[in-house]
């Protein structure tokens, strides 16, 4: 049967502060509900629609680059996810921005769909995460852990 | 009188696996060059498997690509195997080509619907698409996503498998695991003859190419595997004299290396090759939906190539199918492999064609030297020769028309501009 609620991590484990989106995922695993699951995202758009595509409530945990002063935490919601320019659209480009235009397109986003995303500044293969971004996780899992239980559907 | 110029130019090429751009230049109404510029950087892949042990080749390989990693572990293994002269059969030889049919799947259904029908349809990109197509692109996105679920179920899971090692499987799944997917699968053999019959549909330009083609082939089967390497021009080795008669070499406005035939020429590797070196090892039935779908048993129009990549979905849904069918466990599931000072080689059939290696293994049992051949670097002269043909034939158009079409022209091949970027020959010149 296919959860409700789904929390997804979006990052690259050796890459700085993309780190951030699945070092949330670790936090949050026990601390879960039982109709709340949690995955890391699929690399590409069409997998990671597959992941995401008609369920009640997902929350998407990622990094950003730019938006702020690093270990700020954004949150956006599809209305705002619309204004934002598009992606390369190659194997390189964003797996997420592609799901999400793909999944819009075909009306098969989830009811409720919240991204999270800390602001980072490293992102180079082999870099330690920043202590910004380190020093933002407890509060971003704590957010998640929030978004993913809160019941309110506006 | 002043010479005219005209340039097209794409500096960043959309909808294909990696990172390269096109170059199309006209002289007072001459066409005068044609480049695809490849210009991710090299990869060092072959350098990075030197000193590493033989088993570690097939989980080295597979992170060349997130697309076809089971290709690259394909050829790896059998590599590998044929180095220490063991030849593997029965249901471990089976599980490789069920893994085998789940790659083709999902890369050959990922471009015909997401990065090449668009082309077609006159339409920017897949999103778009499902805009105006949106029970085609969820057809689309659900045999992807069959193909996905195949490699997971074997190789343990969808991107760079990890249950493939040198002389079989660390684990074999069980004849549960695999029956449970048929009703997926049932549902995608249907799915994909819709697809070839949607694609023979498209709008199709029409330019008929003079190709080498290349291709393994097989005493009996679609060739995945084995077979040997053959070619429209009577090319008939076995894989480890791909060095005796293919050469790579290096073009400035690349990254990857090219390849020919020695002195020959250009060739192509890939499903028009692969099809009309083997229209005869195709099941009747799949012959048949080809000759439905406007195909003869030889095709050498590029675009075409979308009807061709839709027929080996069809084949390997159906493989699939027959292959869990009549699927035991293997006990074991992997033979062991001993190597030491031996030299092996191996091509099988990529999505993209044929993709060979070739290991030394020294007398401390480590790789001494890994050469690792994709076929994109070895299509790269003929998807240029393409680009003559369709720009020559296409000057009357307007530059956005005639960019679109060159664009259209390259993703015919689906190129993998990752795969092919791994190259090991770096030069520093100092003055």
């Amino acid at each position: 049967m296919r959860p409700r609620i789904r929390v997804v991590g979006v990052g690259h484990p050796d890459r700085g502060d993309d780190a951030a989106g699945l070092d949330v995922l670790d936090r949050i695993r026990a601390r879960a509900p039982a109709d709340m699951d949690i995955v890391r995202a699929a690399s590409d758009g069409p997998a990671l629609l597959a992941q995401i595509e008609s369920l009640l409530h997902v929350v998407i945990v990622d990094c950003a680059r730019g938006g702020g002063a690093p270990g700020a935490i954004l949150r956006l919601d599809t209305a705002s996810l619309a204004a934002l320019p598009p992606a390369h659209r190659h194997s390189h480009g964003n797996a997420l921005a592609e799901a999400l235009a793909l999944g819009e397109a075909l009306g098969c986003l989830p009811a409720r769909l919240t991204i999270l995303a800390v602001v980072g500044e490293r992102f180079g293969i082999g870099d330690a995460m920043s202590p910004a971004v380190r020093a933002a996780l407890p509060s971003l899992a704590s957010r998640a852990l929030e978004e993913a239980t809160c019941t309110n559907t506006g | 009188m002043a010479l005219e110029a005209r340039t097209i130019k794409v500096d960043y090429l959309a909808r294909v696996e990696g990172e390269g751009a096109l170059y199309v230049r006209f002289r007072d109404g001459t066409l005068e060059d044609v480049r695809l510029t490849i210009f991710e950087p090299p990869r060092f892949f072959e350098a990075l498997l030197r000193g590493r042990k033989p088993g570690e080749a097939p989980d080295i390989t597979a992170r060349i690509c997130g697309i076809c990693p089971v290709a690259y572990q394909m050829s790896a293994v059998h590599a590998m195997e044929t180095a220490a002269g063991v030849t593997l059969g029965g249901a471990i030889r089976d599980l490789r080509r069920l893994i085998y049919c789940g790659e083709w799947i999902e890369s050959h259904v990922l471009h015909i619907y997401m990065l090449h029908a668009p082309d077609f349809l006159g339409l920017p990109d897949a999103v778009q698409l499902a805009r105006t197509h949106g029970d085609i692109v969820r057809r689309g996105l659900r045999l992807k996503k069959a193909g996905n679920a195949l490699i997971e179920c074997i190789g343990g899971r969808a991107i760079h498998p990890v249950n493939v090692r040198v002389g079989g499987f660390y684990r074999a799944p069980s004849r549960e695991a695999l029956r449970a997917m048929l009703p997926e699968l049932e549902w995608a053999r249907e799915a994909a003859l819709e697809t070839v019959r949607f694609v023979a549909t498209l709008p199709m330009p029409t330019i008929e190419q003079d190709y080498e083609f290349v291709a393994l082939r097989h005493a009996t089967e679609y060739p995945f595997n084995e077979g040997r390497i053959v070619s429209s021009k009577g090319l008939d080795i076995a894989p480890h004299q791909w060095p005796d008669v293919f050469e790579e070499f290096q073009v400035r406005h690349s990254t990857a290396l090219h390849a020919r035939v020695k002195d020959r020429g250009n060739y192509l590797t890939g499903p028009l090759a692969r099809y009309s070196l083997n229209f005869d090892r195709l099941p009747a039935h799949i012959q048949q939906a080809a000759r439905d779908a406007g195909l003869g048993p030889v095709c050498r129009n590029p675009f075409q190539s979308i009807i061709v990549r839709a027929i080996e979905v069809l084949f390997a849904c159906d493989e699939a199918l027959r292959i869990i069918a009549a699927y035991e466990e293997p006990e074991p599931s992997f033979l062991p492999v001993d190597l030491r000072d031996a030299i092996g080689h191996a091509a099988t059939e990529a999505p993209r064609g044929l993709l060979y290696q070739r290991y030394r293994i020294g007398d401390d049992g480590l790789i001494a030297e890994a050469r690792i051949v994709p076929p994109t670097s070895q299509n790269q002269a003929s998807i240029e020769q393409d680009l003559w043909t369709v720009a020559a034939g296409g000057q009357g158009m307007a530059d956005a028309d005639l960019r679109a079409r060159c664009e259209q022209s390259i993703r015919n091949h689906d190129p993998c501009i990752s795969c092919a970027t791994h190259f090991l020959d770096l030069r520093v010149e100092r003055a």
